[in-house]
């Protein structure tokens, strides 16, 4: 039976999501409050079920319809759902102005894209009807109802595609009054054209001949992504080699085929190109790091258990039109895949995220907002979140997501190996690139739940099918598989089009030919279609075949060494970092004030300050899952400690530094990596003994076409890793790395500077006395803790101040040995009096006025604080450093921490006081106050809220 | 010793979570996920378990409305009667999504439901709640406390063609029993939770098993004497203990 419904709130209640949408598109479209008078939104429902009327309407009614706060609208199937009549017109004629004028905006989803909402609709059904309706189809969309006399088709056209609708996933069209009152949308001939018909995207096939080697390289250029001619050489000096062409022939293989090509686009994709690493060296190799693969950390916890930590995650660079609900989703169970594909099932406990953008675009609010929605979603809390803001960043936002959690040691110590005769099961739902949460949910529970089933799994999105069996392949010693059964099974008219589709849930399984039947019966008690493919060997090769004709023939080894992935780099002689000269010395005539920089820097709309929120600074990036949270990230300190385990004291922390390396390119990889560890040490990590779990992380974007053509740039990036691993080696840390995103340049045009993120994670042996970055009382004691070397270059205020006249140019120098002690003392194994601070934050690139100010907004306190007259004020309160915090401490107590920093050469300064007037006011050689800021007023940047 | 169950799976995030604070509680705890759960009788959840918890989280992605589809699972699939198992001794507890559940199978009150909020956006924020009526037996003898709200349909309504009756009856028969001291997202009467008229079946949008550790609370900074204490949630757990106990 076809059927439509229409679900939306009774008419004398307020529509509060409705409210929210039009207010967000007022930002861009101002003339909409003038425009429209009256908005209702509804949900709307496609049916066509295998079911008899009174089936549909008892079903309807329990799971459509609430009549405590709704309306249904079914055509004439239950009139009594709504109003008088039964239709649209009873709720337009509840509008506050009648006869009004109305226009109706209907979106719905493109074909091919999941439709949870229409798929959980279906299931809803067989439950409340007990029984299985795979024959009916169910999908869902919006209708917006709008009123007002001045609407027309362009202010709605407008309204629909740059804010209703996301035109990657959905289409819309206008209902004007008249159409809206004839119904006609509720006839079935109406409903069967409305149903989505499924489709597949086709593979473009072989267009040329493998022979040709200069034809193929230009006919397949789009194909190749970022390879160069010398790799596509590789490709064909494989395939020509006469032992490999005379098997292939032999095989039925004329030439190359467009699914081998595939397989080894995806597998490039995966692997990534290999790129110098941070090598370790003997101060950084620790007894507690485990071997791992590449891209991942795997550290002992304790005796039970591991961490294991990804680095890569999911790395995206997102052009302006992507909508962030969905980047964020994908980004969010990327990571989580790709965790839980290396580590064979670790039980994830945390997200990272970095951002980065245009400040000006305002696009990182909606992705902060959103990827805090899909962490919930997912059931996870977010440990760390940074962002970072540059105009050459312009145009698109940058997204990284990693993810950890525990396992069992005895996992790892047994890792177990795909065998001979292991099937290979397909798992999952549908085959799209846009994620469905519940799936998603479903199959990463399910890959937990099933881990004594299974020798491996591979949780491919990008890669699709071949990507994803190529993966799992490559860890056996051979694979065959067959499609053919593929076709019947989920009847797709090409299985080209099938193939080349990426997936956001679908996994790949080895599973142990014992274990089938209870995988196959766990897998379909969760709501999983399963479905046999193949089966491992010991070929040696890759094989898949359609029915009986071969389509792809892969030698392993070959696929392994990957030769057409290699690039070979070279050391250079020059330093990019030589030293640069002060240019100016203090007490010259500053032509800005101080407080025009800072507030010009935090974007202060003269007429309206954006009212900062406590909550925004004591709350927490994490929803659902605070269970575990001990100290949450939030605008003071971006990065967290969570209990990952419920019987034990120990806390694991996670904090992050990064770096835009616009020049400098050493020096800022340095401190990036010294705000990483002083992130981890602020809230109460260990440091100091060989014992002490503290590692690093890094990982960064840039573009592979800049990387491929400028030689410039590769000795940039040969520099960062230089500059990281002498950071790492001074501090005796080791440095998992992470790969480089490919394919960033066909969404980011410009040039850009190399965007360099490192992760620390540590342990915190006693939650209990954990640190936060917010000042606790009036009349604690302020102090400055580190050596008092600031630099402007490298700061967050550095463009800004370029204006500014007489200002000194430096670039901070590190103090390693310093460090060391430093870092020991903050860490807990060198004194005994650090447990007496009350707070700290660790300054960093925004510098000490930034790390005060957020600091004091949270608990609404304020400070006097007081400049030793020896240092240039713009350059202590806005420059970049090493090795600083800002902490405080009671008055009582102070004496204590100043006899024992005394004792140990611990450089420390004291600042000034908290004070409970809400401002915070330094002072620098005179009594009048050098700057004054209003902790209630600071303009900053709405975030996310 | 009480044995509690669970409910897990299809986005029930909080579970663990709800399990270990049952734990601390005292609770001989397990988890079970949803569809394992079918075909398990309510005799057999009778003999078995003294206490039923739905705990929060995204179930269905909150596909349909916020709660919908894991209470027509909990009618129409796992076919437990929930009064009955109240009637029989048994407590029932739902948090959050679980709460959404069980006011979507009308066993909270026959003309309420719950919608999104009123400012129309997820919230995320840690309330003061006062118990209210003294008849539901998790809240018994409890003062405020504050606890945190995670969601985005946490409204409560009443029909309003019924509405002053419907609440009369509710007040009169204790089921309101818990109310914000801030209303944060418009529920009718600043309500943040319901009992049945037996106060043995309850459910809050706050979140309970997230504040059984001193050291959740997003200040407990400022107070770290306290950072070995409970967190305010736990007691409801251990007020189910007692009259677990009672029931047997």
């Amino acid at each position: 039976m076809l059927s439509r419904v229409e679900v939306g709130l009774r008419p004398e209640l307020f529509d509060g999501g409705v409210d929210s949408f039009l207010k967000e598109a007022e930002t861009s479209m101002s003339a909409l409050s003038e425009v429209i008078r009256w908005a209702r939104l509804l949900d709307v429902y496609w049916l066509d079920l295998p079911v008899s009327r009174e089936e549909l309407i008892l079903a309807l009614t329990e799971i459509a319809w609430d009549p405590v706060f709704q309306w249904m609208f079914t055509g004439n199937l239950i009139p009594s759902a709504a109003g008088m009549s039964g239709q649209i017109e009873d709720l337009m004629q509840q509008a506050p102005f009648r006869p009004g004028t109305f226009w109706g905006i209907e979106k719905r989803f493109r074909p091919g894209v999941n439709d949870a909402v229409g798929r959980t609709l279906l299931e809803s059904f067989e439950m409340v009807l007990g029984r299985s309706l795979s024959q009916g189809r169910a999908a869902s969309g919006k209708l917006l109802l709008l009123e007002g006399p001045k609407l027309n088709e362009t202010i709605l056209s407008s309204l629909s595609s740059e804010f209703f609708c996301d035109r990657s996933l959905e289409t819309w069209s206008l209902l004007p009054e008249s159409s809206l009152k004839k119904n006609d949308r509720f006839y079935q001939e109406r409903i069967r054209h409305d149903l989505p018909k499924l489709f597949r995207k086709r593979f473009s096939s072989p267009l040329f001949s493998w022979a040709d080697m200069e034809r193929f390289l230009e006919e397949g250029k789009d194909r190749f992504y970022t390879w160069s001619r010398e790799q596509v050489q590789a490709l064909h000096t494989h395939w020509m080699e006469p032992q490999e062409y005379a098997y292939r022939k032999n095989a039925g293989f004329a030439e190359p085929t467009s699914f081998e090509f595939q397989v080894l686009m995806q597998l490039g994709l995966q692997r990534a190109m290999r790129l110098p690493q941070v090598e370790p060296s003997l101060e950084m190799v620790k007894s507690w790091v485990l071997p791992s693969a590449q891209g991942f950390g795997i550290f002992a916890w304790d005796e039970q258990d591991v961490l294991c930590v990804s680095v890569e995650g999911s790395l995206g660079c997102v052009s302006g039109e992507k909508p962030a609900w969905l980047e964020s989703m994908r980004s969010v169970a990327g990571a989580t895949r790709h965790l839980l594909s290396a580590t064979s099932g670790v039980q994830p406990i945390y997200y990272t995220h970095t951002l980065g953008g245009a400040w000006n675009e305002n696009r990182l609010p909606f992705f902060y907002r959103a990827l805090a929605d899909a962490g919930n979603r997912m059931g996870l809390p977010v440990l760390s979140c940074q962002w970072i803001e540059d105009e050459s960043l312009s145009g698109v936002t940058l997204l990284h997501t990693s993810c950890g959690g525990l396992a069992p040691r005895a996992q790892f110590e047994s890792k177990s190996k795909i065998l001979p005769l292991d099937r290979i099961y397909r798992v999952g739902g549908q085959e799209s690139e846009h994620p469905d949460s519940i799936l998603q949910g479903r199959l990463l529970d399910f890959v937990l739940e099933s881990k004594e089933f299974y020798h491996r799994v591979v949780l491919n999105a990008l890669g699709g099918w071949l990507g994803g069996l190529a993966s799992l392949a490559l860890d056996s010693e051979g694979a065959s598989v067959q499609l053919g059964s593929l076709r019947s099974s989920v009847g797709q008219e090409s299985l080209a089009g099938l193939l080349g589709s990426p997936s956001q849930e679908m996994g790949f399984f080895a599973v142990s030919s014992e274990k089938i039947d209870a995988f196959t019966d766990l897998a379909q008690r969760r709501g999983l279609q399963v479905l046999d493919v193949g089966v491992f060997n010991l070929t040696g090769r890759f094989q898949v075949w359609e029915g009986e004709a071969p389509i792809a023939d892969l030698s392993l080894a070959w696929l392994r060494l990957a030769p057409w992935l290699n690039w070979i780099w070279q050391a250079s002689e020059m330093s990019l970092d030589a030293p640069v000269q002060s240019q100016a010395s203090s007490g010259e005539v500053i032509s800005a004030s101080l407080e025009e920089v800072v507030l010009e820097h935090f974007h202060q709309d003269q007429e309206v300050f954006f009212l900062q929120k406590q909550s925004q600074y004591s709350g927490q990036m994490d929803h659902e899952v605070q269970g575990r949270s001990v100290i949450k990230p939030n605008m003071a300190c971006r990065s967290g400690v969570i209990q990952p385990k419920w019987d034990s004291e120990v806390g694991l922390v996670l904090g992050a530094g990064v770096a835009l390396a616009k020049s400098h390119v050493f020096g800022m990889a340095q401190m990036a990596l010294d705000e990483a560890v002083r992130s981890v040490l602020t809230l109460g990590a260990e440091y100091g003994s060989p014992e002490c779990v503290l590692a690093l992380m890094e990982s960064f974007w840039i573009s592979s076409e800049q990387l491929s053509s400028d030689t410039w740039k590769k000795q940039e990036l040969f520099e960062v890793q230089r500059g990281l691993k002498k950071a790492a080696m001074e501090l005796s840390l080791p440095v998992v790395s992470g790969s480089f995103m490919p394919g960033v340049e066909s969404v980011w045009k410009k040039e850009h500077p190399l965007v360099l993120l490192v992760n620390a994670v540590g342990r915190v042996p006693d939650i209990k006395y954990c640190r936060s970055s917010d000042v606790k009382s009036v009349g604690d004691c302020i102090y400055g803790l580190g050596p008092l070397d600031f630099g402007l270059l490298g700061s967050e205020f550095e463009e800004d101040l370029q204006k500014v006249k007489g200002l000194p140019w430096r670039l901070a120098q590190p103090l390693w040995p310093l460090a060391r002690k430093l870092y020991s003392w903050m860490g807990g194994t060198l004194g005994k009096q650090q447990g007496r601070l009350k707070f700290a934050r660790a300054i960093s690139g925004s510098g000490m006025l930034v790390a005060l100010m957020e600091s004091l907004v949270g608990p609404g306190l304020g400070a006097s604080i007081w400049l030793p007259a020896t240092i240039h004020p713009w350059e202590l309160l806005l420059g970049r450093g090493f090795h600083n915090w800002i902490v405080s401490v009671s008055q009582e107590h102070s004496r204590f921490l100043e006899e024992e920093w005394e004792a140990l050469g611990l450089p420390f300064q004291k600042y000034g006081v908290v004070v409970v007037k809400g401002s915070l006011e330094i002072f620098w050689k005179d009594p009048a106050p050098l700057l004054t800021l209003s902790t209630e007023k600071i303009p900053w940047m709405v975030r996310g809220t | 010793m009480v044995n509690a169950l669970v409910v897990g799976g299809e986005g029930l995030h909080n579970a663990q979570a709800a399990a270990q604070a049952l734990r601390m509680a005292k609770f001989e705890t397990s988890v079970s996920h949803l569809n394992d759960l079918v075909g398990y009788s309510l005799d057999e959840l009778c003999k078995k378990y003294g206490v039923l918890v739905f705990p929060g989280g995204f179930s269905y992605g909150d596909c349909l409305g916020a709660g919908k589809v894991l209470a027509l699972k909990i009618r129409y699939a796992l076919r437990w009667n929930l009064s009955l198992f109240a009637s029989r001794g048994g407590l029932v507890l739902g948090i959050g999504n679980g709460f959404q559940a069980l006011v979507r199978m009308h066993l909270l009150g026959a003309d309420v439901s719950i919608t999104h909020n009123l400012q129309g956006y997820f919230l995320n924020a840690w309330m003061k709640v006062v118990p209210s009526g003294g008849k539901c037996l998790w809240l018994k003898g409890l003062g405020t406390m504050e606890l945190p709200i995670c969601h985005q349909q946490g409204r409560l309504m009443i029909a309003s063609s019924r509405r002053a009756e419907s609440l009369r009856k509710m007040e009169e028969a204790g089921m309101t029993c818990l109310k914000y001291e801030s209303n944060p997202n418009g529920s009718e009467e600043a309500l943040a939770g319901l009992c049945d008229p037996s106060g043995r079946i309850f459910g809050m949008m706050p979140h309970p098993e997230l504040f059984v550790r001193w050291t959740s609370h997003p200040e407990w900074t400022t107070q770290m004497t306290r950072a070995s204490s409970p967190g305010q949630g736990l007691v409801i757990f251990e007020n189910a203990y007692r009259e677990a106990v009672q029931a047997l």
